[in-house]
């Protein structure tokens, strides 16, 4: 009898972990998360779907905002998520999310991000410029055995001349600019969409070989 | 179907002078699991670091093989083999000997050297002993060379001896081969290697695409014992075919023709430890860094008169542990003295502790008044302060979107031991007692017992630690299994004399069930700067209870450290309760029947011993860490241990261990002698988010009596090292994340 309690008292507390460990330990990762981490590295692959306005922001309702906003989109999981203002080092600006991702920009250019998995850990460049020419960009990222990998890639400056760009019920008359950077094997395309005043109405940027482009749009009227 | 023996190999070799193709192809394994073409091996080598698992079968054979690649240049691996159908010809009438196994079942270990990779013109060389301390059931030697044609066509050819050079052998080069001295097994058959008939080996491999492969081969295996000898199978023809396709970095397949009559399947599950599934670890973003006004903007902010308000002081305490607790780490205690502050902190959830480190100062900057430049951060575990991080505050602010931060901060950074007493500061009030749980699946494996490779049970855990005052634990663990096989009766030989100190693992697998798998009391302490002490009380394994004792010499600055342990300990129950008693059925085997009074098979109603070790650790620079044991074991047998271990800085550690102690061959059994290859794989790699947790796995061709330790929780050196200076620089990158 004890043992056929006990067997039912085992079986009824295995269901209700089954799917993830109990505790109230901080590190509670058990087993079953590391299976479910593995099932799904080798059945799902990511798919990407252009950035949109998935969060449903109209202008009515920024009007509403009266700090600062970005909207930041993950080109390639269609992630997207508002940027508020949280810190300034000197030249450099930190924006946050509400759940905790960090981009830093210095004169609109992103040089880190924070919260994204393979984030990148820093970046040095000049602002960009809309003549033509070459310009040099350093990427610092960290590899799969966290060692800081710290490359420079030459970027070709193309001014791609004006373009009307939309965002959120607004049309802004902007100069484009695209730099194409290379490093080794490595090459990638971020564009720029300033305003006659210079400011950074748009851009997409390389972030990492695993996040992509993020794209980044000003909601600033 | 056979190609003149030599003219094979002959064009093979032409069309390698004749190539300047570079490598483009991916090198594939064969189905003995290593680096090659279908059953024979080629001159390649995997990506460093790479860890691979083949299953495959063809015919009656089926092998399960784990092969690693050491070094760039070295590879291992370890292979559990099955041929069905072994004594069909034999038994009845003749079933004694090898011939009393339906399925023959065998364990082998090969190693591979690449003697120079491919150039433009030169082929890659590579030689290789395969099962060269097993039974030599499937022992042979080869070299080998590949040479790409074009840039995804390659051609290997070579030289086998031994089995590999079985098929139509072009004679003794290096002499005859001596007949082989099995024993126990688990010696090194020096004498065997490269002697004997030679024959050659060829074949071709062509990556059609990213995903397809062909490949052909002429192998020279004859299979004598399992076709010609026990027809296990019909080798027709010396010439196998296959396709293959890759599925993604992770997953390979393969389908054969073999040897004129058999189909053959193979699957590679390939684990790259350099890279992280999804690419990073995923965590929230660490704070900000706040920079200081400058004393001129806001002079207010750079007063003092806090530093002698102790509620104040309390206040800026609890904000920053408050701070902290998103990011896994535990504010233990906070000291303000003139412009420095001491923070006792302990990591709960990074796998990086430079992680745990550079968040705190992150917060600090934050919480801290501008006055104080210095902060000193000391990682604390198991209430030991291990080491102390002395940075400065304006590091901090400068550094923070450097494109060389890292490498910045980590050469203005000091990294010193922290003193055995430290000054308290403020603690909070709230860290201890510190009660945790946890409930989560749990498995128990028993693998390679001669009757049936794998049996497992999965079941529940209940895990708890009680935290009582810092360096005072209380913890234990309960498990219940839900499903199990491990109920079935392995074949039990004979023990020679020795006691059943592990080898009745079969009976604390069936009879513990629930099981009360440890429950003990531990104290640790850090005896002087760099000399840490632990002492253990209780049911501190499934099978062993009673007092262990350990120190341990680590210096900061140092590659080595040294300990010492010293343990009484007395055998559980199988049943693994309270009691100590031993049943008399544990000490059955299937040649004895054991009795008390008599002490047949060496039964004893109870067991206790002295056992102890002196260990010295050595980290190489190169990745490689070492371990030496020297000591007495749980049968009361003395020897040493030697482990090797291939160290990633992200935690994944790759290691094999031989044990040899005075008990001999003969009475230690198959095997010869205790070893066996470890796999530690942290969880933050598999899961991509920050866990401390690893999960580690210990492989034993052959688990017996002879050079076993105990196995008791909290071992000082892991426990210590990764906050000494090696551990938190080695992934120093991540201070900034």
């Amino acid at each position: 009898m004890g043992t056929v309690l006990e067997m039912r008292y085992a079986a009824a507390i295995a269901l209700i972990c089954a799917l993830s460990a109990c505790g109230n330990q901080t590190d509670s990762l058990g087993g079953t998360d590391v299976a479910k981490a593995l099932f799904s590295a080798t059945t799902a692959r990511a798919t990407g779907t252009a950035p949109g306005n998935s969060l449903g922001l109209t202008r009515q309702a920024l009007e509403q905002v009266l700090t600062p906003v970005q909207l930041a989109t993950i080109d390639q999981r269609g992630q997207q998520a508002l940027l508020g203002e949280l810190e300034v080092n000197q030249d450099v600006v930190t924006w946050s999310t509400l759940d905790d991702v960090t981009v830093s920009f210095r004169n609109g250019v992103i040089v880190a991000t924070r919260g994204l998995g393979n984030d990148l850990m820093a970046a040095a460049g000049p602002a960009v410029q809309g003549r033509s020419g070459t310009v040099n960009r350093v990427y610092t990222h960290l590899n799969g055995e966290d060692q800081p990998v710290r490359r420079t890639f030459a970027c070709t400056v193309l001014p791609r001349g004006t373009e009307t760009i939309e965002i959120i019920e607004i049309a802004y008359v902007t100069s484009r600019v695209s730099e194409r950077c290379t490093s080794g094997d490595l090459t990638f395309q971020n564009d720029f969409w300033l305003s006659s005043d210079q400011k950074m109405r748009k851009s997409r940027q390389w972030i990492s070989e695993d996040v992509g482009f993020l794209t980044i749009e000003d909601l600033r009227r | 179907m056979t190609i003149p023996r030599l003219t094979g190999v002959a064009v093979a070799l032409v069309l390698m002078g004749a190539a300047s193709a570079s490598a483009e192809t991916r090198p594939t394994l064969n189905l003995y699991g290593g680096t090659g073409l279908i059953d024979m091996p080629s001159a390649e080598m995997q990506p460093d670091g790479i860890l691979s698992g083949t299953t495959s079968h063809f015919g009656p054979i089926s092998r399960t093989t784990l092969s690693f690649q050491i070094t760039p240049r070295l590879s291992g691996s370890f292979r559990f083999l099955g041929i069905r159908d072994w004594n069909q010809r034999f038994c009845p009438p003749n079933c004694s000997g090898v011939n009393r196994f339906d399925t023959y079942y065998d364990r082998s270990f090969d190693l591979r050297y690449q003697v120079f990779d491919e150039g433009r013109y030169r082929p890659a060389l590579a030689i290789g002993l395969q099962d060269f301390v097993g039974t030599g059931v499937i022992a042979g030697e080869y070299i080998v060379a590949t040479k790409h044609v074009t840039p995804d066509l390659k051609v290997s050819a070579g030289l086998g001896w031994g089995r590999l050079g079985s098929y139509k052998p072009i004679g003794s080069p290096l002499g005859d081969r001596p007949p082989l001295d099995v024993g126990k097994g688990g010696n090194f058959n020096f004498d065997q290697w490269f002697r004997g008939p030679a024959a050659p080996f060829a074949g071709i491999e062509w990556q059609v695409n990213d995903q397809w492969t062909a490949k052909a081969e002429y192998s020279s295996d004859a299979y004598r014992e399992e076709s010609a000898l026990r027809g296990t199978f019909d080798r027709r023809s010396p010439l196998n075919f296959g396709i293959e396709y890759q599925r993604n970095d992770s997953l390979r397949f393969g389908a054969y023709y073999m040897y004129g009559s058999e189909v053959g399947i193979a699957a590679h599950f390939i684990l790259n430890p350099k890279k992280r599934a999804g690419g990073g670890i995923v965590t929230s973003a660490p704070d900000a860094v706040a920079r200081r006004p400058s004393r001129g903007a806001d002079p207010e902010a750079w007063s003092t008169t806090w530093l002698g308000d102790s509620e104040t002081q309390e206040g800026l305490r609890a904000r920053l542990a408050q701070r902290l607790e998103k990011d896994g780490v535990q504010v233990e205690s906070v000291r303000f003295e003139g412009s420095t502050a001491h923070v006792r902190i302990r990591n709960l959830t990074n796998d990086a502790e430079a992680q745990a480190v550079g968040r705190t100062a992150r917060a600090m900057t934050r919480v801290v008044p501008a006055a104080v430049e210095q902060f000193v951060i000391v990682p604390v575990v198991n209430g030991m302060p291990v080491s102390q991080v002395v940075l400065s505050r304006s590091d901090l602010e400068a550094l923070e979107f450097d494109t060389q931060a890292a490498e910045k901060l980590l050469s203005r950074a000091q990294i010193l031991s922290a003193p055995a007493f430290l000054n308290d500061g403020l603690r909070d009030p709230q860290a201890y007692p510190k009660f945790t749980w946890a409930l989560g699946p749990t498995a128990r494996l028993r693998v390679f017992d001669q009757n049936s490779p794998f049996k497992i049970a999965v079941g529940a855990e209940l895990r708890g630690r009680y935290e009582i005052t810092p360096g005072l634990v209380l913890s234990g663990a309960v498990t219940k299994h839900v499903l199990s096989n491990l109920d079935d009766r392995p074949p039990l030989p004979d023990r020679n004399g020795l006691h059943p100190v592990r080898s009745a693992n079969y009976f604390y697998d069936r009879d513990g069930d629930p099981a009360l798998d440890n429950l003990s009391l531990t104290y640790y302490t850090k005896l002087a700067p760099e000399v840490y002490g632990r002492v253990s009380l209780g049911y501190l394994e499934r099978m062993y209870g009673g007092l262990s004792t350990e120190v341990l010499w680590m210096p900061t600055e140092r590659r080595w450290a040294i300990g010492a342990e010293l343990n009484y300990v007395a055998q559980r129950s199988p049943n693994q309760r309270l009691g100590f008693k031993l049943p008399l059925e544990m000490f059955e085997t299937d040649g004895c029947s054991p009795n008390f009074a008599t002490a047949a098979c060496g039964a004893r109603d109870s067991y206790r011993v002295v056992t102890g070790h002196v260990s010295g650790y050595y980290k190489f620079d190169n990745d490689f860490q070492v371990q030496v044991d020297v000591g007495r074991y749980l049968a009361g047998d003395v020897g040493a241990t030697l482990s090797l271990k291939r160290e990633f800085d992200n935690g994944w550690r790759v290691g094999a261990f031989v044990t040899k102690t005075n008990v001999s061959a003969e009475e230690f059994g198959s095997g010869s002698f205790d070893k066996g290859i470890t796999i530690e794989i942290p969880f933050a790699s598999l899961l991509g988010k920050p866990s401390t947790r690893t999960q580690s796995t210990l492989l034993r061709p052959f688990g017996r009596d002879g050079g076993q330790r105990l196995s008791v929780e909290g071992r000082l050196y892991d426990e210590v090292r990764g906050y000494q200076k090696d551990g938190l620089t080695e992934q120093w990158g991540r201070f900034w994340k």
